[in-house]
C-alpha cells in the first residue's frame, strides 16, 4: 500500500512529463521547501516539484559550482544540465543557504526558462517584521505568478490553494502518528517517500491517496519488525536506499527533523483575512531550519520534544558534507541530545556514499542502544 | 599592454593607514582594563547606531580579528591552536576560517601580543552570508551577553540593478527595532544627529574610495592591491568616522597627485591584473612574486563593493570612469540617513550574493580597470565569496582575459600549498605574455 509512494519518488520525471501532456499546465522547479507552495496552487495550472538530484556520480556540475559547496546542490544542478528536468517550465528559489542559491543560479544561466524568481526569506524570523517582510515578497512573488500565467490570483484562488496544500500538510501529521507505536506502523524509509511524494505529485492527486492510506494503515499486517527506535536529525536526504539499509540493520527511524521530513508539512496555514500574511506567518511558526534559527535557539527544544514525543531512543544525525547550516547545529544538538540521554551517531552523506560502512556502524549503534536499554 | 618604465615613489599615506589598524588592536586589548564597553560582532555590523549612544565604545570585528590572530599570533601558534580547539568543539574544518579563528582564540580565551581575549558587553551582527549571524550567535551565547543581528532580507539573483524595496524597508524597520531595543537596554537616548553625521562621513568616505577605484584605471596604475589594503580596512570598519574620512580624503589626494605625476608602484609594469576574493593573510608573498615579474595587481571587483549608494548607474555600464560623484546626495535627516544605509548594506551584500551580478561586477572591473587578467582565490571556507567563482572564471576566459583559480583558507595555513599555487602562477604569467623567470 505504501509502494506506490515510492514509486512516485522513483518515477517523478515520467509523473511530471505525464502531468503536463495531460493538463497543458505548467511545471515549476523548486529550489527549496521556504517556497510557498499554496500560492502556486492558487494560480491554476502549475505543478510545483522539488528539484532533487540523481545520487550518481556526476562532473557537468564542477565548472558551475565550487568545490567547497555541498554535494546536494551540485547534483540538483547536475540533474538540470544532464536533461531530466528538460520539462520545467521555470524554477524557483525561496533564500535558503548559499549553496543551493548556486544551484539556483547556475541553473537559470545556463538552462534558460520562461520564469526564474528568487524569493526572498528572512533568516532572523523571531524578528518583529519578519511576517511582514515576507508578506510584501509573497506580494510580489503572487504577481510575477500572475504576469507569468495571464491569470490574476484572487483570494478566493489563494483559499482554495491554502486548502490543498493545508489537506496534505494534515494527511501526513495524522500519518505520522501512526509512527509512534511500537513498532510503527510504517518505516523511515516509507516515510520520507510520504513527504517526497507531496513534494512532487499534484496534491490534488495525492490528497485522495494519503486519504485511504489513512484509513487503510492501521490494519497493516507487514509493517516495520520491532527495532532500536531513532530519529534522524540534519541534512536534506532523499536517499531512499540508505534509509532501506539502515532499517534493516535493526533500526526503525520513527521520526526525523529535515526538510525531506516532517518539517515539511508539521504546521498549517492558520486563516487570516490577509491570507499572503497567513502564508507567511506559517512559514514563521515552522520548525526551523538551522539557517533561520539565528537569534533565540529553537531548534534544540523542538528536536528533543520530537525525540520525546516519538519515544527515540537515540539519534542518527546527518549531515550531507559541506552543508554548512548544519555543521553549525549538530555539534550543538549531538551536545544537548547525549546530555538529555539520547545517544548518537553521526553520518556524513554524500552523493554515493559507502554502503558497508554504513551497515556496520548502524549495526554498532542499535547494539549499543540495545544494551542501553537492558 | 603597458610596456614603458615609470616613475616611483613610496605611497606616504601607507604607513599612517596601517598604524590605525595597530592602535585599534592596542585599544581593543586594553578595552576591559579601560572600562570601555566592548561590542563584537562583524564588519558591516550596525556598529554606526551603538556609535551614536556610545562614543567611547570599541567595537571588534570578527573578520579583521581572524587575520589579526595570523598575523599577530604566529609567534604563539595561536592560528594553529585556534583551529583546533574549534574543531575539539565538534566543528569541521571545512567552516569558515575567520569564523574558526574567532571562536578559537575565544575558547582559547588567548589574543595575539599574550593579551587575553577581550570580554565583550554584547554582541551585533548583520546576517549577511550563512555563517555570521550563526558565528555571532555563538559568541553571544558562550560569553552570556546580549545578542542583535539585522539582516538584509532578499537578493533579485536576476543580475538586476534594482533595490527592492521591500527589502529596504524591513532593514530599515529593523534599524528602527535596534535603537528601541538599545534605548530601553541601557536607559539611554540615541542621538540623531550624531546618526546623520556618521552617515555622511561614510557617504563621503565612499565617494573618495570610488574616485581612488576609479584611478586606478589609469596606465600605470597609481596604486597596487597590498597598498589598498590598509585603506579596505578602513572603509569595512571606520568609514563613518570623521578621522578617517579626513585619512581617505588624503589617500584619495595623494593617489591623485600620483596620476597627475605619473607615479606608480611598479615602474616597470608589463600586465594589468585583478585579484578576486581576499588574499591569504601568511602568503602575502604571493604579490611579491607577481611584481617580481612585472604583473601589477590593481584591485578585485570587492573593491568595488562600496560605490553602490554613491555613484549612479549609468545605462551603458556601472563602472564608468567618467560618471560623475554624487557629493551633493548625502543624507541629511534621520530618514534618509536609515535608507542609505540599508541601501548600501542591501547592496554589498548582494554584491556576495548574486552571480549574475558577479559577473557583471568582474567584467566590469576588467574593461574599466584595462586588465589583462584576473586571478581568483577560491577559499575554503568562504561561502560568500566562493559563490559565483567557477562561473566568474568561465566568463572572464570567454571574455578573452587570462584566468587563474588557486584554492586556499585566508587564515587555516594547513590549507595552503605555495607549490600548487605558485606553478598555477607561473602558468597565468606565461599566459600574460611574461616569460617565467627561474625559481
Ligand atoms: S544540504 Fe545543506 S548546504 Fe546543501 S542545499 Fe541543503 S541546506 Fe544547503
Ligand atoms: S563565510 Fe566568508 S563572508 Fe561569511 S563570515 Fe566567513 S569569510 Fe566572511
Amino acid at each position: 500500500m505504501l509502494s506506490r509512494f515510492n514509486d512516485f519518488v522513483d518515477r517523478r520525471h515520467e509523473y511530471a512529463r505525464e502531468w503536463k501532456a495531460r493538463t497543458g499546465g505548467k511545471v515549476l522547479g523548486t529550489f527549496c521547501t521556504y517556497v510557498p507552495e499554496d500560492i502556486i496552487y492558487a494560480a491554476g495550472n502549475i505543478l510545483p516539484v522539488r528539484i532533487l538530484g540523481g545520487l550518481q556520480p556526476q562532473d557537468v556540475s564542477e565548472s558551475h559550482i565550487a568545490g567547497l559547496y555541498c554535494p546536494f546542490c551540485r547534483d540538483c544542478l547536475s540533474q538540470g544540465l544532464l536533461g531530466k528536468y528538460d520539462y520545467l517550465d521555470g524554477v524557483m528559489i525561496a533564500k535558503s543557504c548559499m549553496h543551493m542559491a548556486q544551484a539556483f543560479h547556475s541553473w537559470s544561466l545556463h538552462i534558460p526558462l520562461s520564469y526564474s524568481y528568487f524569493l526572498g526569506v528572512p533568516s532572523l524570523i523571531g524578528g518583529r517584521h519578519a511576517t511582514e517582510y515576507l508578506a510584501d515578497e509573497m506580494k510580489d512573488f503572487k504577481q510575477s505568478l500572475e504576469k507569468w500565467t495571464g491569470n490574476t490570483i484572487t483570494d478566493k484562488d489563494l483559499d482554495r490553494g491554502i486548502e490543498t496544500v493545508n489537506t496534505t500538510r494534515r494527511y501526513l501529521r495524522q500519518l505520522y502518528e501512526l509512527r509512534k507505536s511500537d513498532p510503527p506502523l510504517f518505516s523511515g524509509a516509507e516515510a520520507t517517500a510520504l513527504v517526497l511524494s507531496a513534494q512532487l505529485i499534484d496534491k490534488r492527486e495525492l490528497n485522495p491517496l494519503l486519504a485511504q492510506l489513512q484509513n487503510d494503515l492501521p490494519e497493516r499486517k507487514d509493517g516495520p519488525k520491532p527495532g532500536a527506535r531513532i530519529m534522524v536529525v540534519g541534512s536534506e536526504n532523499h536517499d531512499l536506499e540508505l534509509l532501506r539499509l539502515i532499517e534493516s540493520r535493526g533500526a526503525n527511524i520513527v521520526i526525523e527533523d529535515q526538510c525531506t521530513g516532517s518539517r515539511y508539512f508539521w504546521n498549517e496555514v492558520v486563516p487570516q483575512e490577509d491570507r499572503l500574511t497567513a502564508i507567511a506567518q506559517r512559514f514563521i511558526d515552522r520548525p526551523r531550519c538551522p539557517l533561520k534559527d539565528v537569534t533565540e535557539r529553537r531548534r534544540l527544544d523542538h528536536v528533543l520534544n520530537l525525540a520525546k514525543e516519538f519515544n527515540a531512543r537515540g539519534a542518527l544525525l546527518v549531515n550531507q558534507k559541506f552543508c554548512a547550516p548544519h555543521e553549525y547545529d549538530i555539534p550543538r544538538i549531538n551536545k544537548m541530545l547525549q546530555e538529555k540521554g539520547f545517544p548518537t551517531f553521526l553520518m556524513e552523506l554524500d552523493t554515493t556514499i559507502h554502503r558497508g560502512a554504513v551497515a556496520t556502524r548502524t549495526e554498532a549503534f542499535v547494539e549499543m542502544l540495545e544494551m542501553d536499554v537492558a | 599592454m603597458a610596456t614603458s618604465d615609470y616613475r616611483t615613489e613610496p605611497f606616504k599615506i601607507y604607513d599612517k593607514a596601517k598604524e590605525f589598524r595597530l592602535k585599534h588592536y592596542r585599544d581593543a586589548l586594553a578595552a576591559n582594563e579601560n572600562g570601555r564597553m566592548v561590542v563584537l560582532g562583524n564588519f558591516h555590523a550596525p556598529k554606526e547606531f551603538m556609535v551614536a549612544m556610545f562614543p567611547d565604545m570599541v567595537f571588534i570585528a570578527g573578520e579583521p580579528w581572524g587575520v589579526f590572530i595570523t598575523r599577530e599570533g604566529e609567534e604563539t601558534s595561536l592560528p594553529r591552536r585556534a583551529v583546533e580547539e574549534v574543531e575539539k568543539h565538534g566543528f569541521k574544518q571545512d567552516m569558515c576560517g575567520y569564523m574558526r579563528m574567532s571562536w578559537g582564540s575565544m575558547w582559547l580565551k588567548e589574543a595575539p601580543w599574550g593579551k587575553p581575549y577581550p570580554k565583550p558587553d554584547m554582541v551585533l551582527a548583520t546576517n549577511q552570508c550563512d555563517y555570521k549571524g550563526k558565528w555571532n550567535q555563538v559568541l553571544a551565547e558562550e560569553s552570556g551577553v546580549p545578542f542583535y543581528c539585522v539582516e538584509s532580507g532578499s537578493y533579485l539573483g536576476d543580475g538586476s540593478w534594482k533595490t527592492p524595496e521591500p527589502a529596504i524597508k524591513y532593514l530599515v524597520n529593523q534599524y528602527y527595532d535596534l535603537i528601541d531595543w538599545l534605548e530601553k537596554r541601557y536607559k539611554r537616548k540615541f542621538d540623531e544627529e550624531k546618526f546623520i553625521e556618521l552617515m555622511r562621513n561614510t557617504w563621503a568616505s565612499r565617494c573618495m574610495w570610488s574616485e581612488v577605484i576609479q584611478m586606478q584605471s589609469n596606465v600605470p596604475a597609481p596604486l597596487e592591491f597590498k597598498l589598498l589594503l590598509p585603506f579596505f580596512m578602513i572603509m569595512e570598519y571606520w568609514s563613518y568616522k570623521k578621522e578617517m574620512l579626513g585619512v581617505l580624503t588624503e589617500f584619495r589626494d595623494e593617489t591623485r597627485y600620483r596620476v597627475q605625476q605619473g607615479i606608480t608602484p611598479m615602474p616597470d609594469e608589463k600586465a594589468r591584473v585583478l585579484h578576486e576574493g581576499l588574499p591569504p593573510w601568511y602568503a602575502l608573498n604571493m604579490f611579491r612574486y607577481l611584481r617580481e615579474h612585472k604583473v601589477a595587481v590593481l584591485a578585485g571587483s570587492n573593491h568595488f563593493m562600496f560605490m553602490p549608494a554613491v555613484l549612479p548607474i549609468p545605462k551603458h555600464g556601472w563602472y564608468d570612469p567618467a560618471a560623475p560623484i554624487m557629493w551633493d546626495a548625502a543624507p541629511k535627516t534621520l530618514e534618509e540617513a536609515m535608507r542609505f544605509r540599508a541601501v548600501y548594506q542591501w547592496h554589498t551584500d548582494a554584491w556576495g550574493i548574486d552571480t549574475r551580478r558577479k559577473i557583471y561586477n568582474l567584467k566590469a572591473a576588467l574593461k574599466m580597470l584595462k586588465a589583462n587578467g584576473v586571478i581568483i582565490e577560491q577559499d575554503r571556507g568562504c561561502e560568500f565569496f566562493s559563490l559565483g567563482v567557477p562561473e566568474m572564471k568561465s566568463a572572464a576566459a570567454a571574455a578573452g582575459y587570462s584566468t587563474m583559480l588557486y584554492e586556499a583558507n585566508r587564515v587555516d595555513q594547513r590549507e595552503w600549498s605555495w607549490p600548487h599555487v605558485s606553478d598555477a602562477l607561473d602558468a597565468f604569467i606565461e599566459s600574460l605574455g611574461i616569460p617565467r623567470m627561474k625559481k
